[in-house]
């Protein structure tokens, strides 16, 4: 009973594809929208560590502070294709390496700017997350919980 | 609670059991995901098992989806100010440059 998830969305830039392209790559860059990014979310945005190897199969990895934790996130670029697509998976725990969550990015020009369009497909096999239940959606499975036991804490 | 009974049903003891809460509150809260259709109950003679509903982990889906896009969304929206930040920096300069330009002209 394997079905998948997908996150997409759609953003129109007044900016070059590479520049936008280039925007997701880039370490200092990543670093700068991704701290507003996570603060807009709701999170501190305490960004520690961020690298990326950006050429084909180069790794990438952030972390942030989340309630005096760090939270890890990291990936292979499984397609670079500047600057019109990029592929890389989105790991937020080991007991995902096997089989990890996929972000397709495609930029496409569009007057004087482009268009981006970003797809994460999220494996939802509940098969497979009986197996992972400790991490992973165990955690979001906690973060269902907690607000029903705080009201009526 | 939701987490333990994603590895199988459990009991109301036994889901108690890890939990550093009391029994009536964990009936409390048993009876609040019952409510709001997380789980379904099944009393036989004195033990009430729990299960949880596959509809339930279809909405966790559905809602780690929506998280997950409102995390890309953001993500699109600060690229896009900071680029627009930079375009602004370097009108700036330009603007800088030329008025310069014109004064020793």
């Amino acid at each position: 009973m394997s079905s998948r998830i997908q996150a997409r969305v759609t953003h129109r830039f007044n900016a070059s594809p590479e520049r936008v392209f280039d925007a997701w790559t880039r370490a200092d860059s990543v670093r700068r929208w991704l701290t507003a990014a996570l603060k807009e979310m709701g999170l501190e945005g305490d960004l520690r560590e961020v690298r990326a190897d950006a050429r084909l199969g180069g790794a990438y990895c952030f972390s942030d502070m989340r309630g005096g934790q760090e939270a890890r996130h990291w990936g292979t670029y499984l397609e670079f294709d500047r600057p019109r697509r990029l592929v890389f998976t989105w790991i937020t725990d080991e007991s995902e390496e096997a089989d990890p969550s996929v972000v397709t990015l495609t930029i496409e020009p569009e007057g004087s700017g482009c268009i981006a369009t970003l797809v994460h497909d999220m494996d939802a096999a509940w098969a497979d997350y009986l197996s992972r239940t400790e991490q992973g959606w165990g955690r979001m499975l906690r973060a269902i919980d907690a607000p029903i036991a705080a009201s009526h804490a | 609670m939701v987490e333990r009974l994603g590895r199988g049903p459990a009991s109301v003891s036994e889901l108690a059991e890890p939990l550093d809460m009391s029994l009536a509150g964990v009936v409390q809260h048993v009876r609040s995901l019952a409510d709001c259709g997380v789980i379904r109950t099944r009393k036989v003679g004195r033990v009430r098992t729990c299960t949880l509903r596959p509809e339930a982990l279809k909405a966790a889906g559905a809602w780690l989806a929506s998280q997950q896009e409102a995390f890309w969304k953001s993500g699109m929206r600060e690229i896009a100010r900071m680029l627009e930040d930079e375009d602004r920096t370097r009108r700036g300069k330009q603007a800088g440059a030329k008025a310069r330009k014109e004064r020793r002209a």
